[in-house]
């Protein structure tokens, strides 16, 4: 373990203070990804030839090469509870999901209530932004009737980042218990949810 | 490359090192990931290293324009028996440290950058920025001068 008087233990602790916000890491995040997927004439042929191979390699690939759902799931709801454990300030503070909307720009999805838990008699706080596996996402925090911290993650679905999550209405969400926080997966209107709050 | 939060924060401190001021960080950072997409990137093996490169080229280049920094002007000069272990020894107060920091040269922030927050050995740095192992000997060496006089001057003024 580092020696904490060490000077560049000391340093590294001097320069680490200074990070990104949220808002700037969506926004680099959200721009990293457009410029990605921006045409490229260059890389037409390589795209095609790209397209060959992993159509080859999709073909060919044993069943059991595919990373196991469980572990997407379990992944997910680590990096879920590590954001709900840590209470960092909102980007916006609203109890309308209207106006939450509205100041989170750069998400590339709708924020949108889910019919999930429209019973479950929460009230809004705010949003702000943060990245769920690696993508842009929002963080929205509801209080519960008993004044408890209930956090619902939201990104735009992609499944080979998400894995095959169970899609609302029709089927239940995935439920993991870890670390005294519940995390609830599911999908809905293309848009993955992960809604968090304490096992107890 | 897919970047993910903890690999911007590490480039956003990288830059921050080289520019002092988070808006002029934020500025070179975007300016570099924007040219690293822009690029055909299929033979690139290590894209931190290539997106930091970018970026020290960017600032360096913008230096020269501006002519805000003496570009060669630092002394080289270190004792034979100075070692990176003589200065990871030190222990100063974190108020200190600080002012040293923020006081430091871009070329002197980036070498202690590249040896604290990312672990390097003087070798590593040295094969990173293509300089000889003994200039970054010489700013580390130089980053313990300076800590040897703040405390020089703190010791004089609880005396005096």
């Amino acid at each position: 373990m580092a020696d904490p008087n060490n000077l560049r233990h000391q340093l590294r602790e001097l320069i680490e203070r200074d990070a990104l916000s949220a808002a700037e890491q969506a926004r680099f995040l959200s721009s990293a990804q457009k410029n990605r997927h921006r045409p490229k004439i260059i890389g037409i042929g390589a795209g095609v030839a790209a397209s060959i191979v992993c159509a080859f390699l999709l073909w060919t690939w044993p069943d059991g090469h595919n990373p196991p759902r469980q572990d997407i799931e379990l992944r997910i709801a680590e990096e879920v509870t590590t954001n709900h454990t840590r209470v960092k300030p909102l980007d916006v503070t609203s109890s309308s999901i209207d106006v939450v909307r509205e100041q989170l720009p750069l998400l590339d999805f709708i924020v949108r209530k889910s019919a999930f838990f429209a019973s479950d008699d929460l009230e809004l706080v705010g949003g702000r932004y943060c990245t769920l596996q690696g993508v842009i996402a929002t963080q929205l925090v509801f209080r519960d009737r008993d004044g408890n911290r209930v956090t619902l993650y939201q990104a735009a679905y992609d499944q080979k980042r998400f894995g095959e999550l169970p899609e609302k209405p029709n089927e239940q969400p995935v439920i993991i218990d870890q670390r005294g926080t519940r995390v609830s997966l599911w999908t809905e209107f293309g848009v993955v949810f992960a809604l968090a709050k304490s096992s107890s | 490359m897919s970047f993910d939060p903890a690999m911007l924060d590490r480039l956003f401190r990288y830059c921050l090192s080289l520019t002092r001021h988070r808006d002029d960080a934020l500025d070179l950072m975007h300016s570099a990931i924007e040219k690293y997409l822009s690029l055909p990137q299929g033979d690139i093996r290590q894209p931190v290293y290539y997106v930091r490169r970018i970026a020290r080229n960017l600032f360096y280049d913008q230096q020269r324009h501006a002519k805000r920094y003496p570009m060669e002007s630092l002394p080289e000069e270190y004792p034979a028996d100075f070692s990176e272990r003589d200065l990871e020894s030190m222990v100063i107060d974190q108020i200190t440290l600080a002012k040293i920091w923020q006081n430091l040269l871009p070329a002197e922030r980036e070498v202690i950058y590249l040896w604290a927050a990312e672990g390097m050995s003087t070798s590593e740095i040295a094969l990173h920025l293509g300089q000889p192992r003994g200039t970054v000997l010489a700013r580390l060496h130089r980053l313990k001068q300076r800590i040897q006089r703040q405390e020089a001057q703190r010791e004089a003024d609880s005396n005096g």
